[in-house]
């Protein structure tokens, strides 16, 4: 018999029964693909986070999580972060000669992070402006280019940082945030978020203010009235009027309460000179308790040994389930044979051979298995684009 | 003619010589001593249920190497074949309409009739595919070419049956029991359908037929329980 009638014959008979052959390759398919899909998703994972953390050689912030230190650092992506005091490293901040960045990014806006800073960052990370200016006034900030594109503000447009709890009366305003400048697409966790002066992130925190003049309030307005005759007296109370925007205005009225060494911060990236500077700048770190500084490709190294021993882990309950599916694969083949007994003894019947009948069988199961892994290896060319875009969604 | 053996010294479709087969617990034998059938007759096999109608196909096709004596058919010792070659001369030579019709439920009518031609490599062929336009307008089922089995009735099948048995024009078509399952009217119709085509090819027929109202259309009749029985214990 010629090879040609029996994939003509397993063809047809693939094709007949569509909805049994189309379970059985969309199983095979996924047993197939789940082990890479696994591998590569790991693998870009790791290319991303290293890449990103390669660009930062040393984290500093409060002691605690390593990991949620380096996420803040490098991705702004932990609000629950401890925060560390501005004032913190000033010792260090006098004596060295690195590069100090602080940051603050425990606030959004419309969904993305808000990150206090200072331009020094922007130029660190080698971030142009592909629109408008720096900021360089309290309230004004820039975009990142995912931020602009999703949001659809450019220049002249304002967005509200959001409160932190919807149902929290006594908490802090949101802010009116008036976009300056859109920036370059970077590819990387700054395209989406909102980037302005650390001060500005310490007015959303509530601490740093402007409100009208005390001194101006209508008395009519006071909600009680002790009686006093003192006239030098002011009394704060609900009807003094709280900013919301920063406008040449009421820019002057704005200004903060307390030591400005101790206003928070998340994280301050540091970019010593050389590997000894960096030893050296841990070392001193690492006599304040309160303080932890991270090199975030170890942080991330260390990461992903954990990662990769679950992985192994997962790979072999993979392997195991993939072994299962394909005894269960071997099982129904077998059982489908012992079905279609008749046919195979009407196919001898009518001349056809023993060899070719169990070619006809082992096309099938080929055929079923080809595609299987042509859709596997398809659904592996779809995650390769969709990986960035979880990525970004994830991070 | 029931009982008839037809001896010829021209060309033999079938030439079986003490010929002794048993099988089964129940040590079921078949025995023919001298069995001649001339090439392009119509013989109807006759025979009550287990006499052995069935064996004598099988025989005939290759497919029971395990016997005493010597099966030529169409002048071949075909068990000095292998079985692989057994095979491809069925193929080639043998056009077998089973009572149950055999068809494959994932190919058309179609599909089904030029199926041998395509197992022997010339369904690609204009001819190939002419003849059984031809066949299937004969047997009346052309304008279901495109149907699969199960929309088609009892007798459609059976023709299909009969197409797929005759579309690669075998030297001897074996018909076992083909009207079997069919009503009066529509077993003389397939009957004649397969004598006609028969003839047509000059292909040797043997009909396994329990209805012996249709015996007058054959050449000669066999009757297998003459040669068959239980061995004594």
């Amino acid at each position: 018999m010629k090879g040609s009638a029996i994939a003509y014959l397993g063809v047809r008979h693939l094709k007949k029964h569509k909805f049994k052959t189309a379970l059985l390759i969309a199983s095979l398919a996924l047993v197939l693909f789940l082990p890479f899909a696994l591998r590569l998703s790991l693998q870009f994972l790791e290319l991303q986070l290293q890449g990103r953390a390669a660009s930062t050689p040393l984290l500093v912030g409060a002691a605690g999580s390593e990991l949620e230190l380096a996420f803040s650092g490098l991705y702004f992506s932990s609000p629950e972060l401890p925060l560390t005091r501005f004032g913190a490293i000033d010792q260090t901040r006098r004596s060295s000669s690195a590069t100090i960045i602080p940051a603050l990014s425990c606030f959004q806006a419309q969904g993305h992070p808000i990150v206090g800073t200072t331009l020094r960052y922007l130029e660190q990370r080698s971030i142009s402006l592909k629109d408008g200016r720096p900021f360089a006034f309290l309230g004004e900030c820039l975009l990142g280019s995912d931020v602009a594109a999703d949001t659809g503000l450019t220049v002249g447009d304002s967005l509200f940082s959001s409160p932190e709890t919807l149902f929290d009366l006594t908490g802090v305003y949101p802010l009116k945030l008036e976009v300056v400048g859109v920036l370059e697409k970077t590819g990387e966790a700054d395209d989406r978020a909102v980037f302005t002066d650390l001060k500005t992130t310490w007015i959303i925190a509530g601490l740093g203010h402007g409100h009208a003049e005390a001194s101006r309030i209508d008395n009519s307005k006071r909600l009680q009235d002790s009686g006093t005759t003192e006239t030098d007296t002011i009394r704060l109370n609900a009807s003094l009027r709280e900013f919301q925007e920063i406008t040449p205005e009421t820019a002057a009225s704005f200004h903060f309460h307390g030591n400005e060494s101790d206003y928070p911060v998340s994280t301050f990236l540091i970019f010593p000179g050389d590997a000894r500077e960096r030893a050296l700048l841990r070392a001193e770190f690492a006599k304040d308790a309160s303080l932890q500084a991270i090199v975030p490709t170890e942080v991330m190294d260390a990461f992903f040994a954990t990662v990769f021993r679950l992985e192994k882990f997962f790979f072999f309950a993979l392997l195991f389930i993939t072994f299962i599916m394909l005894m269960l694969a071997l099982l129904i083949f077998r059982l489908s044979l012992q079905l279609r007994r008749n046919e195979f003894a009407n196919l001898s019947l009518m001349g056809v051979s023993k060899s070719d009948r169990l070619g006809l069988a082992l096309f099938e199961g080929l055929a079923v298995l080809l595609c299987a892994a042509l859709v596997a290896a398809l659904a592996l060319v779809a995650l390769q684009f969709a990986l960035p875009v979880a990525f970004r969604s994830l991070l | 003619m029931v009982g008839f053996v037809e001896s010829s010294d021209g060309d033999l479709a079938l030439h079986v010589e003490r010929l002794y087969f048993s099988y089964g617990e129940a040590r079921f034998r078949l025995a023919i001593p001298s069995l001649s059938i001339a090439s392009g007759s119509r013989v109807a096999v006759i025979g009550p249920s287990g006499s052995g109608k069935s064996t004598l196909f099988n025989l005939i096709m290759g497919l029971s190497p395990n016997f005493q004596g010597r099966v030529e058919v169409l002048g071949e010792d075909i068990y000095s074949k292998t079985e692989a070659e057994r095979c491809h001369w069925r193929l080639q030579h043998v056009g077998f309409i089973p009572q149950n019709f055999a068809l494959l439920d994932y190919l058309s009518v179609k599909e089904q009739a030029i199926m041998p031609s395509k197992f022997l490599g010339n369904a690609d062929s204009k001819a190939a595919n002419k003849k059984v336009d031809q066949l299937l307008e004969r047997a009346g089922i052309a304008q279901m070419e495109s149907s699969y089995p199960e929309t088609l009735s009892q007798g459609e099948r059976q023709r299909v049956a009969i197409c797929r048995g005759l579309a690669h024009e075998p030297q001897l078509i074996l018909a076992d029991e083909p009207t079997g399952n069919l009503d009066p009217e529509t077993q003389r119709t397939i009957t004649t359908m397969i004598i006609d085509e028969a003839t047509r090819l000059s292909a040797t027929l043997l009909m396994i037929t329990h209805d012996h109202s249709l015996l007058s259309t054959f050449d000669h009749v066999i009757d297998i329980s003459q040669w068959s029985g239980k061995e004594r214990q």
